[in-house]
């Protein structure tokens, strides 16, 4: 019996589209959790001004997983890929602004069955519009 | 991190979604490979590019070894840039993720 196909008839209506953004203000606590939760010691991230380059991803990740599950068929959000361009550093007191798009979609049948195989850039942006960071992750959703 | 995905969390649900148990978060294991990097730069380095690719699952309490190897050193717009390949060993010596990150480093003169 083949597999049932993914309805994915509503994601697709959002691919290419910028979703709807959001702005996040950087706290120091923001930035001091996360390095903790890394565990990374440097000195640069003690204290919690500048935050580490990666830091970037956390910045509304909540907010776009439910934007994502809310319009498409998935129990699970599995990470395939990343990739970050840096831009400036995020400092605390900033207001990043996060923008996702969708830029591809694909079906195929893997280990967990259906799965969809999706790309997203995001733009991060300060509150003086100053590019921060870009990133592009694929994301796979079953 | 931001990330509260069940997978990462819940013993059952993980199973449910035909894993032996919850999985390590692809960012975690991003951002220890950012800190093999940052920690390679120093604080006069810059970090300009990072990428990831997660090839394999990682379960907690496994002893991950994170590696780089520096692939290409020019000179672009005044900046002396550095490009590396990055990888993830678990501890049978599988790569679980690889990447490779571009940095801006002080020259030497």
């Amino acid at each position: 019996m083949p597999e049932a196909s993914l309805d994915l008839e509503r994601l697709r209506g959002k691919l290419g589209v910028e979703w709807e953004p959001h702005s996040y203000p950087i706290e120091r606590g923001m930035i001091s959790r996360f390095v903790q939760a890394v565990g990374d010691p440097n000195p640069l991230w003690r204290g919690g001004n500048i935050a580490p380059p990666t830091f970037v991803l956390a910045i509304g990740l909540e907010q776009f997983n439910q934007d994502l599950l809310s319009i498409a068929p998935f129990n699970t959000l599995l990470m395939g890929s990343t990739e970050i361009e840096c831009y400036q550093p995020i400092k605390t007191g900033a207001v990043i602004t996060v923008s996702f798009k969708m830029t591809s979609l694909r079906q195929r049948g893997g280990k967990m069955g259906r799965m969809a195989f999706m790309t997203f850039d995001s733009t991060y942006k300060n509150q003086n519009q100053g590019l921060v960071a870009r990133c592009r992750q694929m994301v796979i959703g079953y | 991190m931001g990330d509260y995905n069940p997978i990462h969390y819940d013993q059952d649900f993980a199973r449910s979604r035909g894993l032996s148990g919850v999985i390590v978060q692809g960012q975690l294991v991003g951002a220890f490979l950012g800190q093999l990097v940052t920690d390679w730069i120093g604080e006069k380095g810059i970090l300009k590019k990072l990428s990831c690719s997660y090839k394999g699952m990682n379960y907690p309490g496994e002893v991950l070894t994170f590696r780089g190897r520096v692939t290409k050193k020019y000179v672009q717009d005044g900046e002396h840039c550095v490009e590396c390949s990055l990888w993830v060993e678990n501890a049978k010596g599988e790569k679980t993720a690889s990447g490779m990150a571009i940095v801006v480093l002080p020259s030497r003169g």
